[in-house]
């Protein structure tokens, strides 16, 4: 009895050992390849010759990207937008989720008032008038302040708050909180999982926003990374010409180039993930209620 | 592990509302920017004598604007004024599209399209140039010279006036060409094809040659069409249309008779192995590596540049004997027909409002200068003695320039060749940058023996009927491009199949959009 059992628990392991194995390869693989791609010589990448390890090793796909004049500047750029715009949204999202998710007056007609700007928006030309009219062209918050408040997210927040255990609340308020001090001192802190995926899912929507920088702002210096790198890569595509008397060791392909590239800008975010890990625990309330 | 996997699939849900989110943003895009621009009339008075200050919205392209640039400064004191430039490094039509609508208009907008020219010449938001040739009389003399008034009519508004400063080549280029290679044919003691016969005969020999290989290749329906295609008469097009002179109206391309020689050619090709099952998917990247690696022997695509890229990618994939040559066209049914012969690539818009500028004059002697000899030397070539020199009445680039790692973004480092304010291009340069006689030679027999097809008229529409056209034209093209894959694919037959398609075309919108074009003829 005790065998099969056991038989049966190490068999269930080695599926599962096998599944995560294969999911990882599925995410890490082409990772690993394009990794390869991006130190391999133009040649070798053109021959197809690439698949887990560089072949003719070099690094001047890197080295043209970060020589560019305005890349730290990029950089810095981005780092300024995520982190500012980041920590807004989840403030404002909070504060707007929280009250929703309570029965309130006028709660279905502003939820829908929200919603609605998930069917429909404005165009590109109205708003960029719009945020001309706010006065807010050439400034940072062109770009962070339209994206803070995420309806899709907006509504995920919601269901999360609605889960929210009501005898914590109730007992926080007999204890002579008022709902603000319920929210901050209370809710909040037991909420961390969906305060950290919305952060990742910010972090990751505002490094990617490049768009409204390039709308909103004219001043190359203030110009996010992503834009940086795509105005690289528009250019190598256009450098193709002159190259008579080139040799292949000067020449980057546009392969190792975008590969490159996409390891350069994905790399702040990778080096973020491992410190939000731990706050992905499912069930921080469990037991919290005693039922 | 799973919680990794997690936080990557929401990831790549974000990125996906990002595409979603600004394909609505362009799309309505197309639609908006009607609303006219106010001119504003505060204007700063002229300072006294000392240069005016231009300002310019400039694509940015290869290297990061920098107003240092040698060439930018020289150029700023022949004429006389201090540019003030807003370099756009990405997506410039977007951009150029949005500052035409606000009401903050640079005095000159680089670069921009024929759709955007041709919309926002209806808003009264354009300086309307044909009133001010007397002041352009470089602009003038070139479109004589060039024989480009043809050409320049299809920039032209409703009203017949011209709201655009164009960007004009002297020559139309050979710059695409049949790619072929040239080491396998002489190995095999094989010919060029110079017909399409040939070309089925030479491409037979070759899968038999190399059974694993697809001869020919491509990177997209579109591509080969507009090169290919010239051959059988189906392109040049507007949108499928072609303008025929004798009868005075439009007619449909690709429901023609043409256009099924064409597929029938194209599907008997994939049909023996003979041409690439991703002909028409290809991405650039994978095309090189077909090519490099002997897997496919001919092509159309950019010669030039490309193929010293090629070149020297397939020598070190395929050994040292590895060339791939550019030919003169293939001739089809339409002749020995090559590229459309377009000398116009885009242009510079001025905003009405600059009319009432201190400065104008000298904005517009400052365009004009760019097509005066000087002026184009300059901006191609770079300072003489320096960057260039003169050799037996022919320009050179200098020892030094030629010695840089690439010549192009040599040039572009000191601010020459930039395409957003070279409005000429001499095709004498071009040949000069390439560093390939054949580019040269070719272009200039292609120039005197007709391998370009003509420009086809362009329709003079509304602001309404274009959005119309839009509309139509969204829905013709989906189903065309469907079709043409399938009929060549042989997923659909054309023997059976092609009067279906033409009868669903028609009732798709072709038979509207036909009206439209040549009623816009009356």
């Amino acid at each position: 009895m005790r065998t099969i059992r056991r038989n049966e628990e190490w068999v269930f392991r080695l599926v599962l050992a096998l599944f995560i194995v294969v999911v990882c390869g599925a995410v890490l693989l082409p990772f690993i390849h394009l990794l390869a791609v991006s130190f391999s010589s133009s040649a070798a990448n053109a021959g197809g010759k690439v698949a887990f390890l560089p072949v003719g090793f070099h690094i001047k796909a890197y080295q043209f990207i970060l020589s560019h004049r305005d890349i730290l500047s990029g950089f810095r750029n981005s780092v300024l937008q995520t982190t500012i715009g980041t920590v807004l949204s989840l403030l404002l999202m909070t504060m707007c989720a929280y009250p929703l998710s309570k029965k309130i007056a006028g709660q279905s007609f502003i939820i829908w008032m929200i919603m609605l700007t998930m069917l429909f928006n404005g165009g590109m030309i109205p708003t960029y008038m719009m945020i001309k009219g706010l006065g807010l062209l050439d400034s940072i918050w062109a770009v962070i302040l339209p994206f803070c408040i995420t309806p899709y997210y907006l509504m995920l927040m919601m269901n999360f708050f609605r889960e929210f255990p009501e005898p914590i609340e109730e007992a926080a308020l007999i204890d002579g909180l008022n709902p603000i001090q319920i929210l901050f001192r209370m809710v909040l802190p037991l909420s961390k999982p969906i305060l950290v995926t919305m952060a990742l899912f910010m972090i990751v929507f505002y490094w990617n926003n490049w768009f409204s920088s390039l709308i909103y702002l004219n001043k190359t210096s203030m110009y996010p990374i992503m834009l940086i790198v795509r105005n690289i890569l528009d250019g190598q595509q256009l450098v193709n010409s002159g190259m008579a008397g080139q040799d292949t060791t000067k020449y980057i392909s546009t392969a190792s180039l975008k590969a490159a590239s996409i390891m350069v800008t994905s790399l702040p975010i990778f080096i973020l993930l491992p410190f939000t890990q731990k706050y992905f625990t499912k069930g921080a309330l469990i037991g919290a209620v005693k039922g | 592990m799973t919680k990794s996997m997690k936080s990557s699939g929401s990831g790549s849900k974000i990125k996906a509302g990002g595409v979603i989110l600004s394909a609505m943003l362009l799309l309505s895009a197309c639609s908006g920017g009607k609303g006219a621009a106010e001119v504003s009339s505060n204007e700063v008075a002229a300072a006294d004598s000392g240069p005016a200050t231009l300002t310019m919205l400039l694509a940015e392209g290869g290297v990061p604007f920098s107003k240092d640039w040698p060439t930018l400064v020289e150029l700023e004191k022949r004429t006389n004024v201090e540019l003030d430039v807003q370099a756009v490094p990405s997506d410039y039509q977007s951009k150029a599209k949005i500052v035409l609508s606000s009401d903050k208009i640079p005095d000159m907008v680089t670069s921009v399209e024929q759709p955007t020219v041709l919309e926002m010449s209806e808003t009264g938001v354009l300086l309307p140039i044909s009133d001010y040739m007397d002041k352009l009389p470089h602009l003038k003399s070139r479109i004589e010279e060039f024989q480009i008034e043809e050409e320049l009519d299809n920039w032209r508004g409703t009203d017949g006036k011209l709201y655009v400063v164009p960007f004009m080549k002297d020559y139309a280029n050979y710059n695409r060409a049949p790619l072929i290679r040239s080491d396998i044919l002489k190995e095999n003691g094989l010919q060029a094809p110079a017909n399409m016969d040939e070309l089925y005969t030479l491409l037979k020999k070759l899968k038999e040659l190399y059974p694993d290989s697809y001869p020919l290749t491509g990177t997209s329906a579109e591509n080969l069409r507009t090169m290919f295609g010239t051959a059988w008469g189906v392109d040049a097009n507007y949108k499928g249309f072609v303008y025929d002179e004798t009868a005075g109206q439009y007619d449909y391309l690709f429901t023609s008779d043409k256009y099924k020689a064409y597929l029938i050619y194209l599907n008997r090709l994939i049909d023996e192995g003979l041409a690439d099952p991703e002909m028409f998917t290809s991405t650039t990247d994978q095309l090189m590596q077909k090519m490099s690696t002997g897997k496919s022997f001919v092509y159309y695509f950019w010669n030039g540049e490309h193929k010293s890229a090629i070149n020297l990618l397939g020598k070190e994939n395929s050994g040292p004997d590895f060339e791939i040559s550019m030919l003169e066209p293939i001739a089809g049914p339409a002749g020995k027909k090559m590229l459309v012969g377009d000398r116009i690539s885009n242009g510079m818009v001025i905003p009405a409002s600059a009319a009432k500028k201190p400065y104008f004059d000298q904005l517009l002697s400052f365009i004009d200068y760019l097509y005066s000899d000087e002026g184009i030397d300059l901006l191609t070539w770079g300072t003489e003695g320096d960057t260039y020199n003169i050799v037996d009445g022919e320009k050179k680039f200098s020892d030094e320039m030629l010695k840089k790692d690439n010549l192009n973004r040599a040039l572009w480092e000191i601010g020459a060749a930039n395409g957003s304010y070279v409005m000429l291009w001499p095709y004498k340069w071009f040949a000069a940058v390439l560093g390939d006689p054949d580019f040269e030679k070719m272009t200039e027999v292609a120039n005197e023996e007709g391998w370009f097809a003509d420009v086809t008229k362009v329709p003079s529409l509304s602001a309404g009927q274009r959005e119309e056209e839009n509309l139509v034209y969204a829905t013709v093209n989906d189903y065309f491009a469907k079709m043409t894959e399938q009929f060549v694919y042989g997923t659909k037959s054309i023997e059976t199949d092609w009067d279906a398609y033409v009868k669903e075309m028609d009732s798709m919108g072709v038979g509207k959009l036909k009206k439209m074009y040549n009623d816009s003829l009356k």
